[in-house]
């Protein structure tokens, strides 16, 4: 064969061997999805992968029919008892019977749907997932496993020859584990947040917090607040327990920068009125209205730690919880810090109204800074 | 009351349920209804079998290659990467064996190529080229690669390669290519080459690089008319997604849709269609918005690398999110992969929208160095 006529065959087996170069993110390979429940498992699988294993297009049209699904369900749920192997804590294979659960189309096409109940002797049973479906045809393939099996929530990928092992038997700290794991993570939030922390110091900069010590007079001028400071918190607590459970929940979808442009904007507002005081406004309704803003602020952090859907009333109650407990300690702090100041004759001067224009200034700055990078 | 966190638990699987519109029943149907097109009609199926040792032996070369190239014709075709990981398991037997035939190691380099994995093809092509010196594709493909990088020296070596191989016309045009990218005056040798095409789909690849060519020089009008001539004689996604950001620069939003008309709904081609929604002042961008993040995520949970889809994900960046920090980044993943114009803009454009002035002058000083001309990148910066 000459060298011409070699090119020739190959640059004819690769059209636009050097032009065509497809952007990549063109689609992702293939994935088949298979869903864990209490009641069993459900698999969701590209036609245009089965068709390599079965033939579903079974007079090589390339089109795939009603009639060619109805035909292949036999040998597509043998292809899945195969390639789906669910073993015991003893290692043995456990049969699933699939039954077939529909078509529905995704982003990539149309899919076959399964459903099996658990095999073995129930989710508690089954220790192990081998999978092998189309290790010899397609090598990008991925199984996406997610739900729950025991109270458990999974959550892995696996590709073709992988297998997945379940944890041991189901133990019943799942919810108490996510309700812990999240106080931790709504404290620690809050505390790395100092946006959250100047919008509650301008919340109770205002407020006479004196302790009564033994060993100092009652100072009649002026009684503590108490019930203010109890107000406030309150309010705010509430306002953002609002938001944060209804944008993690999916009922509200809002975000993006402005949320952060209002958390700032709320921190000026509240030391703006701090030092010129709104007698019909109360600093509770403002916590309250404000409180709504800072809870969407809290929201993407939760939603990336990924609680599993089962879990999410869960996670939302220890964040919630997480935060309230960081702001009482932050309160608290607050009131120590002001006691050897709180009598003195210019407390209200540098430390309420000082403060006050403080964060007023560091607001607008930001608010300026903010302007700038955007524009 | 015990039955409520999972009465709450079924609400919330609901509304994420709901949240994922991507995903539709398809109502039962009569037997001849028809629920899926198949991108290719599948012939031979070894996954039928088991996977004993008998199956995983080497099937006969020129199988396994008829197979490759099938898949691979299919993912351009298509831009489905699942095609890509099919083509790669039919040459799985010979994968990573630097002994397999030349043929079959261009064909590996191909679908790395395609998996943009651009440093490993290279290295697969070396490999053919020093047992078959005079192959054609591997020399070709090899250009292409080092062009992609801007590597413009190495990549005329490489078409000199493809010229030795005996494929004069592939090598005038791999080299006409590479020397319009340097700025070369090559405006009286598009319309020979065209000439010169021995085939629709060899006339095709000749517009479109015709039309790139225009483009860098400024020649907005001319490079369309090239892109659609390239269309006519044997349409193909990458033109087709040229033209259609050619109509977008140039705000002609319903010209980039009609570009796109007959494309299949790869993201790269949704992304084009949001933009040109956005321009549009039509509404479904921002649906078409929550489907690519969607997308973006699911190639996350696969556990993949991100880089190669940086510069769809730093146009979608700049184009649908306005947000040139997340743009910048991308572009900085981007540029470690490859340097073609598009690469270099989305560079520039996020530097200059950021105003990170040194950056912007680090990356003109790199792009001066690779030699590329552009009128395109001087607007940008």
């Amino acid at each position: 064969m000459t060298a011409w006529a070699r090119a020739r065959r190959w640059i004819a087996g690769l059209v636009l061997g050097a032009g065509a170069l497809a952007p990549a993110w063109a689609h992702k390979g293939s994935d088949a999805y298979l869903a864990l429940a209490p009641e069993g498992a459900r698999i969701a699988v590209a036609l245009k992968d089965l068709d390599q294993a079965v033939a579903l297009d079974a007079n090589a049209d390339g089109r795939v029919t009603w009639g060619e699904v109805r035909a292949a369900e036999t040998a597509v749920h043998g292809l899945l008892a195969r390639d789906l192997r669910w073993l015991d804590e003893r290692g043995a294979a456990c049969h699933a019977d699939w039954r077939f659960a529909g078509l529905e189309r995704r982003s990539d096409g149309t899919y076959w749907v399964a459903e099996a109940t658990w095999p073995c002797a129930g989710a508690d049973a089954v220790r192990r997932l081998d999978y092998r479906l189309f290790a010899t045809t397609d090598t990008s393939h991925r199984l996406l496993l997610s739900g729950e099996r025991a109270g458990q929530p999974v959550l892995a990928t696996l590709a073709p020859g992988e297998s997945h092992a379940f944890a041991a038997a189901a133990q019943a700290q799942g919810r108490l584990d996510t309700v812990v794991d999240h106080v931790w993570l709504g404290a620690a939030h809050l505390l790395q947040g100092p946006d959250h922390i100047a919008f509650l110091l301008a919340l109770v900069l205002p407020l006479h917090l004196a302790l009564r010590l033994p060993g100092r007079a009652w100072n009649a001028g002026r009684p503590p607040e108490w019930r203010g400071l109890l107000a406030a918190v309150t309010a705010f607590t509430v306002g953002h327990s609002i938001t944060l459970g209804l944008a993690t929940l999916g009922w509200l979808r809002v975000g993006g920068p402005w949320v952060e442009t209002m958390i700032v904007v709320s921190i000026g507002a509240t030391a703006l009125l701090n030092l010129y005081p709104v007698r019909r406004l109360p600093n509770a309704a403002l916590a309250l209205v404000f409180g709504l803003v800072h809870g969407l602020g809290f929201v993407g952090l939760l939603r990336e730690a990924g609680a599993s859907p089962a879990l999410l009333p869960w996670a939302l109650l220890g964040f919630n919880l997480g935060i309230e407990l960081a702001q009482l300690a932050l309160v608290a702090a607050w009131v120590l810090i002001v006691q050897p100041a709180v009598h003195r004759p210019w407390y209200e001067a540098r430390v309420v109204r000082g403060g006050s224009w403080a964060l007023l200034g560091a607001s607008v700055a930001l608010l300026a800074w903010r302007a700038a990078s955007a524009a | 009351m015990p039955g409520a966190p999972r009465r709450i638990g079924l609400l919330l699987a609901l509304g994420v349920a709901a949240a994922q519109a991507t995903v539709m029943p398809v109502p039962a149907g009569p037997d001849d209804a028809v629920v899926e097109v198949l991108p290719q009609v599948t012939r031979l199926r070894p996954a039928a079998t088991p996977a004993t040792p008998d199956a995983l032996a080497r099937p006969a070369a020129p199988l396994a290659a008829a197979l490759a190239r099938e898949a691979i014709e299919t993912a351009r075709r298509t831009g489905d990467a699942r095609y890509w990981g099919r083509a790669r398991a039919a040459l799985g037997a010979w994968w990573d064996d630097p002994r397999a035939p030349a043929d079959l190691l261009v064909l590996q380099a191909t679908v790395l190529q395609g998996q943009h994995a651009f440093d490993a093809a290279a290295v697969r092509l070396q490999q053919a080229l020093s047992v078959d010196p005079l192959n054609a594709q591997a020399w070709l493909t090899l250009a292409t690669l080092q062009r992609l990088q801007a590597r413009y020296d190495e990549a005329l070596r490489a078409c000199a390669g493809v010229a030795r191989a005996g494929a004069g016309f592939h090598a005038r045009a791999c080299a006409l290519e590479l020397r319009s990218l340097r700025g070369d005056d090559t405006a009286r040798d598009w319309a020979a080459l065209a000439a010169a095409a021995p085939d629709p789909g060899s006339l095709a690849w000749v517009h479109s690089l015709w039309g790139e060519h225009l483009e860098r020089q400024g020649d907005d009008r001319g490079a369309a008319a090239r892109y659609q001539d390239s269309l006519r004689a044997a349409p193909d996604l990458y033109t087709a997604l040229a033209l259609a950001d050619l109509r977008l620069r140039g705000q002609q939003p319903d010209a980039a849709l009609q570009a796109l008309a007959d494309q299949p709904e790869t993201d790269a081609v949704l992304l084009r269609r949001a933009a040109a929604w956005r321009q549009r002042g039509d509404a479904r961008w921002q649906t078409a918005l929550v489907a690519l993040l969607d997308r973006q995520r699911g190639l996350e949970r696969r556990g993949e690398d991100l880089t190669p889809h940086a510069r769809e994900f730093g146009l979608m960046a700049l184009w649908l999110q306005d947000d040139p920090r997340a743009a910048l980044r991308w572009a900085e993943r981007n540029l470690t992969l490859q340097k073609e114009p598009i690469d270099w803009w989305i560079a520039l454009e996020s530097a200059r929208r950021t105003r990170q002035i040194d950056r912007l002058a680090a990356w003109r000083e790199q792009l001066a160095a690779a030699g590329l001309r552009d009128v395109r990148l001087r607007v940008a910066s």
